[in-house]
């Protein structure tokens, strides 16, 4: 049998009685140095599956319902409550900050497509992503330029957007996490973390950047519990 | 909400996974739950040994067609088999070749045997 993590909470909040986790097993309490950890028993750790999954972000949104978690990732177990709260002891005051900065907040998504700037450029970009097998080296030469030229513009415009976005948000936002852009699919995702009483302001602030902005709507999903945020900023 | 912003389908199972899987705290523990073992012709989301961003940089996109993951799919592919038609497909393709590859080798049980040095 092992210990399985979901969730960090400060002090003072307690699982709901019933609360199960993977495997229906009862989630509780383990406490290191003012830090709750939100675990319950597994007793088989084979396979991982959808419910597995579903379950840890249950409890890890059970938690959210109290007071803003930082969740951990999928699949963390520990030998026993011992080996935890060890593990716990010595992050404790990196948690402890972490635990600081997330407080009263929510992560908010933003998934936007990032378009061509101009009608040019989407019509290059559309016949070098359509060409067919060059029959040359130098057709192919040409070809290998045009698309990495397209990704790079296409680059470009994701930073100027992000750029954008958060001049429309920074009022309410306390963190800002991109992943990469996603070629060719061209996708980019920008996670905030938003105050939890300011999230309607928020929503009308992504509103007006993509009326200014953007020619298609984005995807905006949230609350979550912090997933993005829950290690150290960069820089 | 605004018309210019779409909801995402409550919690749906792509959100889900996308964080779970990817992001979140990672301490000092095990990974006990063998995500490099999972059964990927079981497990109805492969997603489990990916993000969904990190799939599509790495040119995966199946799951945009899997029934089970998604509330519209094309007809095309609403009738692909499943997982388990695959799995039971192979296997039967499987003792095809051990039986005529025993059927192949008996020749060599009963003509010549290759020396060692050849």
């Amino acid at each position: 049998m092992t210990v399985y993590l979901y969730c960090l909470v400060a002090s003072g909040h307690e699982p709901a009685p019933g609360l199960t986790g993977l495997g229906g097993a009862p989630v509780r309490v383990v406490s290191a140095d003012g830090v709750d950890a939100w675990v319950s028993d597994l007793h088989d750790a084979g396979r991982a599956t959808v419910a597995h999954a579903r379950a840890h972000d249950a409890v890890v949104r059970a938690a959210m319902a109290q007071e803003t978690p930082l969740p951990a990732r999928f699949g963390q177990t520990f030998a026993d409550d011992g080996a935890l709260c060890r593990s716990l002891r010595e992050r404790g005051s990196v948690l402890a900050e972490r635990l600081a900065r997330v407080r009263g907040a929510a992560e908010m998504t933003v998934r936007l497509l990032v378009e061509p700037s101009s009608a040019e450029a989407l019509a290059s970009e559309q016949r070098s992503l359509s060409a067919a097998h060059p029959s040359t080296g130098r057709a192919y030469l040409a070809l290998a330029r045009a698309r990495q030229e397209a990704r790079a513009e296409a680059a470009r415009r994701a930073d100027f957007l992000q750029a954008r976005l958060w001049q429309c948000v920074a009022g309410v936002v306390r963190e800002e996490a991109r992943t990469p852009l996603v070629w060719p699919a061209r996708s980019v995702t920008l996670s905030h973390l938003v105050a939890r009483d300011a999230l309607a302001t928020y929503r009308l602030a992504v509103q007006r950047f993509v009326e200014r902005e953007l020619r298609q709507p984005v995807l905006l999903s949230g609350p979550w519990a912090p997933y993005s945020f829950t290690e150290q900023p960069r820089g | 909400m605004p018309e210019h912003l779409t909801p995402a389908r409550g919690h749906g199972l792509v959100e889900i996974l996308d964080r779970v899987l990817d992001k979140g705290l990672v301490i000092a523990g095990d990974i006990k739950i063998n995500l490099a073992n999972v059964e990927l012709l079981t497990i109805q989301v492969r997603l489990l040994v990916c993000s969904i961003d990190k799939a599509e940089e790495i040119g995966l996109n199946w799951w945009r067609y899997d029934p089970r993951l998604t509330a519209t799919v094309g007809s095309s592919y609403a009738s692909a088999p499943t997982a388990v038609d695959i799995e039971s497909r192979l296997e039967r393709i499987e003792r095809r070749l051990d039986a005529l590859g025993s059927r192949g080798s008996t020749p060599h049980h009963t003509g010549h045997e290759p020396s060692p040095t050849e």
